[in-house]
């Protein structure tokens, strides 16, 4: 029940936020900056208040300069708070897929269309978008009239697809009593992928012998560019989890021996979900995903499999980058 | 994430460096406030505070060189001494509250809050820190004023304000929260930035800040009860005469009233203005009567319309007490002042400047309207008459074989005071000599008045008043001191006199058994030109011989009367409406912008007035700069909100280097006629602005 509220407030805001923000390249402008004051602001408010009781107490005339002085002060830095995001273009470039458990950055190009030196301009992943990992954040300082490219770093998000964080831009400069903001959204809104972890023992592999006589039962709708069926032919499975020796797998060595010694007139090897020997999915995707780069890394052609193994694309046995990146996305997006 | 996570993540992440610099442009400010409080007057709390501060910036200082030995030696004194910093400063304040015998009080506070300040800033890590250290130091501030509201008090707060201002603004952009030096863009600010960022954000509230100076509703007096020494060592007047006081005052250009006379203006000889009688006396200090200070007693409407009567308006000063300054000798005045049993005139304890019509009768004799007007007349006169022959006996034992002796030479049994008051006169002519550097005399402090009389003879007014009193009172004449002020400068530019505080006199009175109080004004007799010229041009010609230097004196201050009119004029502009602007002023102030009072409409008339205006020059500022932008079309910035404005899904945003022209060429077919004219005009000024191209 409350989560189906937060989820409509969620949306609701999101919702008024894109009619003020468009997506992609985007100027701040006074309508999308947001200002509030944050707690240090309120604790100043506080000491002041509790100044001017003073001056009432003990009647100081000139103790009323004092304290409206510096109450001045920090309402001019509420105004200077706008002004440092105010005129900064922000433009989120697409985000690269990465693996589970790697470090993956976030590209954001900043520029500074203004002639005020803009300091400390904060960059962080907006909190609703990227729960428990606000506090990743990147400082940049400004100077008047330039573009930089920052990064941000994205959080380490399991497997799968995600959608593209919201980029929250901030500023609490010059005081830290205000704290102005703004954000960011991705003009291009396809999810990020992020790929299975590839630190894992390598799943068995089988030879893909190509086999004119066999008519394609089982994969009748994939050919090759000669429009010949493939199929497979099973082989030894050589390499188990805990046997598999890692420096000796470097650059798809274990791949090529099976292409060498089981099967010479093999075209690739198949990579199958199925045969994987991990317990748990992950463990297994992961497993794939080693392979694939194995392959990749070895220059082997290969094919993917998985589960009742439909996917047209990966039936053809290759190791261009298109295929890797191809495989790679379905292992992400495996359910 | 908790803060103790928070702080490591910062300890972490913050260079040490930065860490060091913040902590010295703190250590600036925290000694910019402390100067602005020994400018007041030292005390071994400051010199603690400045000491702390000194070794803290010096430690600081140390850490910064490049040489890794001073870096170690700074880091380990730096440890260690933050762990000591909170020791000190609870043994600072614990002797503190043995010196003052209290925790409660003004100075103690004071004292306290600049110990706590000074042994902060060793603690100075986290964004925590800064803010408490920014907010005792706003308090150490405000405290200034306690001690002194002047100018020059003003000037050093402000100064202190901004470099608190600017370590905050320096702190907060490097170590604040948020503020993680992982970018390689994170610039290490310039010395100068937050200096001049704060004086930035001063000038953008400077219009705020006046409006609210002058139209914040002011509440008059203390809204709870005031510690006993709340009122401080304000220069002025006071209840008691302790010894030096007058020659303090003599010292201060401060000014204490003016007034106008309506109708011609007495001569210096003639402007004595009573404040506090004293006559109280133990031995050492001399004090008002409480008792007879509570009587009251009112002057009848026939003296009132007598000739002779002045009628003027004063408006003095305030000095936080309960007593006022009138002309000798006052009959009536308005504002809520009566007369004391001893026709001094007292008020409710002065927090604001006070505007006075009064009359006073320069010729009068007290003594004969008293006996008239009280209607426990008798009982009040035994009492004062009581008082005012008191005298501690065994104290100064050669005026009282003085007095003997005259008594002896000019009759046992005359009741009239007027020989006396000759030969004591011609007594002080022949020996005295007046001085405001006078020697102390030796022997008991007890004996002081017969050290002067007989031994030193050089004194100021206080000494001749004190012991002509005395010599009286011994011959058995009832005489009590007056204290006021004498003479006054009058500024023919606007009719205003002008009384400071070193126009500061003590007289005496003495009771004539059928005129009344004679007003006797010993200081005349060892120096006369003092009741002429009046206090305010003492400093220069105390103690010495008043001829000669006159003329000097006569010729220059001719020569400079233009500029200290003017200089005076702008004086009373800042006494009126800066440093004792309040409820009366500012209700004089709201009805001469045209309102009745300083209601809660006219005050939001005012604060909202300016705020309107303002809101209205910025949304003019901006269409201006609007129209500016469109009309040249100067800044890419402009070309993109173009390109935001135009609602097609397939476009898409400028890339960082495509040009306007490409984007323009690449988009044509998404456009419609109208979009597609405004930007090949667009482009076209664009071209023509940035590279010149003939179209």
């Amino acid at each position: 029940m409350l989560g189906q509220i937060k989820h409509t407030w969620q949306a609701k805001q999101n919702a008024w936020l894109h009619k003020r923000i468009a997506p992609g390249a985007h100027l701040l402008g006074k309508r999308s900056i947001f200002i509030l004051p944050t707690r240090q602001g309120f604790y100043l408010a506080f000491f002041l208040l509790a100044m001017l009781v003073a001056c009432i107490n003990y009647t100081l005339s000139l103790g009323y300069m004092l304290t409206f002085f510096v109450f001045s002060v920090a309402m001019g830095a509420m105004h200077r708070s706008h002004q440092t995001l105010l005129g900064t273009r922000l433009e989120i470039l697409p985000c690269e897929p990465y693996f589970a458990g790697d470090n993956a950055v976030l590209k954001v190009v900043l520029s500074n269309t203004s002639r005020l030196h803009k300091h400390t301009v904060c960059l962080a992943l907006r909190p609703a978008s990227a729960p428990a990992h606000a506090a990743l954040s990147t400082t940049a300082s400004l100077a008047a009239q330039s573009a930089h490219t920052l990064e941000v770093r994205l959080p380490t998000l399991p497997r799968g697809l995600h959608p593209v964080p919201t980029l929250e831009i901030s500023s609490s400069y010059p005081l830290g009593l205000w704290r102005a903001w703004s954000y960011g959204f991705s003009q291009d809104q396809t999810p990020i992928a992020v790929y299975p972890n590839p630190h894992a023992p390598l799943p068995p592999m089988r030879a893909l012998v190509r086999d004119a006589s066999a008519t394609a039962q089982v994969l009748a709708n994939t050919r090759d560019t000669q429009g010949d069926a493939v199929s497979h032919i099973e082989t030894v499975e050589t390499a188990t989890g805990r046997s598999v020796y890692w420096p000796a797998l470097a650059k798809g060595q274990l791949a090529q021996r099976i292409l060498d010694n089981d099967a010479p007139t093999a075209q690739g090897v198949v990579l199958d979900l199925a045969h994987c020997t991990a317990a748990g999915m992950e463990e297994r995707l992961s497993q794939l995903c080693a392979a694939v780069l194995h392959c990749q890394a070895g220059n082997i052609p290969f094919v993917m499999q998985l589960g009742s193994s439909n996917e047209p694309a990966q039936a053809l046995a290759s190791c261009d980058a298109a295929h890797v990146t191809a495989c790679l996305h379905a292992l992400a997006a495996y359910e | 994430m908790s803060e103790f996570k928070q702080t490591l993540a910062l300890t972490a992440l913050t260079p040490l460096t930065t860490l060091l610099k913040a902590r010295l442009w703190m250590s600036a400010a925290v000694v910019s406030a402390l100067l602005a409080h020994a400018l007041q007057g030292l005390n071994w709390a400051i010199l603690a505070g400045l000491v702390s501060c000194a070794v803290c910036a010096g430690v600081q200082w140390m850490g910064l060189q490049a040489k890794p030995a001073a870096w170690f030696v700074a880091l380990r004194l730096s440890r260690s001494l933050r762990w000591l910093a909170p020791i000190a400063a609870a043994l600072a304040v614990g002797v503190l509250a043995w010196q003052y015998r209290s925790v409660f009080g003004r100075e103690v506070g004071i004292s306290s809050l600049t110990v706590l300040t000074a042994f902060k800033l060793w603690e100075y890590n986290k964004p925590r820190d800064a803010q408490i250290l920014a907010g005792l130091l706003f308090f150490l501030l405000l405290a200034v004023f306690l001690r002194e509201e002047s100018a020059l008090a003003l000037g050093c707060v402000l100064v202190s304000a901004v470099l608190t201002l600017s370590a905050w603004v320096y702190f907060n952009s490097q170590i604040g929260q948020g503020v993680q030096s992982m970018g390689a863009h994170s610039v290490a600010l310039p010395w100068h930035t937050p200096l001049r960022e704060t004086l930035r954000l001063a000038l953008y509230g400077l219009p705020l800040a006046i409006v609210l100076f002058f139209v914040f509703p002011r509440i008059a007096g203390p809204l709870w009860g005031l510690p006993q020494d709340a009122q401080g060592s304000r220069l002025g007047l006071s209840n008691t005469l302790e010894p030096g006081r007058f020659a303090k005052l003599a010292g201060s250009n401060e000014l204490a009233f003016r007034a106008q006379f309506k109708g011609a203006v007495p001569n210096n000889a003639q402007l004595y203005w009573r404040g506090p009688v004293l006559s109280d006396f133990d031995g050492l200090l001399w004090r008002v009567n409480p008792l007879l200070e509570k009587q009251r007693i009112v002057a009848s409407p026939a003296l009132l319309a007598s000739p002779g009567a002045l009628a003027y308006t004063l408006v003095a000063q305030p000095h936080r007490q309960t007593f006022r300054v009138l002309l000798d000798v006052p009959l009536q005045a308005d504002a809520g002042i009566a007369l004391s049993a001893q026709a001094s005139p007292v008020g409710e304890l002065m927090l604001e400047p006070e505007t006075i019509q009064a009359i006073s009768q320069p010729n009068l004799r007290w003594g004969v309207l008293r006996a008239e007007n009280t209607p426990n007349a008798v009982t009040l006169q035994r009492l004062a008459l009581q008082n005012e022959l008191d005298l501690p006996a065994g104290f100064n034992p050669r005026a009282f074989a003085f007095a003997a002796q005259l008594r002896q030479q000019i009759g046992v049994s005359e009741i009239d005071p007027t020989p006396f008051i000759n030969a004591i006169f011609s007594f002080y002519q022949a020996n005295f000599k007046y001085s405001l550097e006078p020697p102390t005399p030796k022997g008991r402090k007890q004996d002081a008045i017969d050290g002067f009389l007989f031994d030193t003879q050089i004194g100021y007014c206080e000494h001749f008043a004190a012991s002509f009193v005395v010599l009286m009172r011994a011959l058995d004449f009832p005489a009590r001191i007056v204290s006021g002020y004498q003479g006054g400068e009058l500024n023919p530019q606007d009719g205003w006199m002008v009384v400071s505080q070193n126009a500061a006199h003590a007289w005496a009175e003495v009771l004539h058994p059928t005129q009344g109080w004679l007003r006797i004004d010993p200081t005349a007799a060892a120096a006369p030109w003092r009741i002429e010229l009046g206090g305010s041009q003492l400093q220069s010609t105390a103690g010495q011989a008043p001829s000669g230097v006159q003329g000097l004196l006569k010729t220059t201050r001719e020569a400079f009367l233009p500029v200290q009119q003017w200089a005076q004029a702008t004086l009373r502009v800042w006494q009126d409406y800066g440093l004792n602007y309040g409820k009366n002023t500012q209700k004089t102030l709201f009805q001469s912008l045209g309102f009745d009072d300083v209601s809660a409409k006219a005050v939001a008339v005012l604060l909202g007035g300016p705020l309107a205006l303002w809101t209205l020059w910025m949304l003019f500022a901006h269409r201006q700069r609007a129209a500016r932008r469109s009309a040249h079309a100067l800044s890419l910035a402009s070309f993109d909100r173009l390109c935001m404005a135009i609602k097609q899904p397939a476009k898409q945003p400028r890339g960082l280097a495509q040009t306007p022209a490409a984007w323009f060429a690449a988009h044509r077919q998404f456009l419609s006629e109208s979009e597609q004219t405004r930007f090949a005009a667009w482009i076209k000024t664009y071209h023509a602005t940035h590279y010149s191209i003939a179209t």
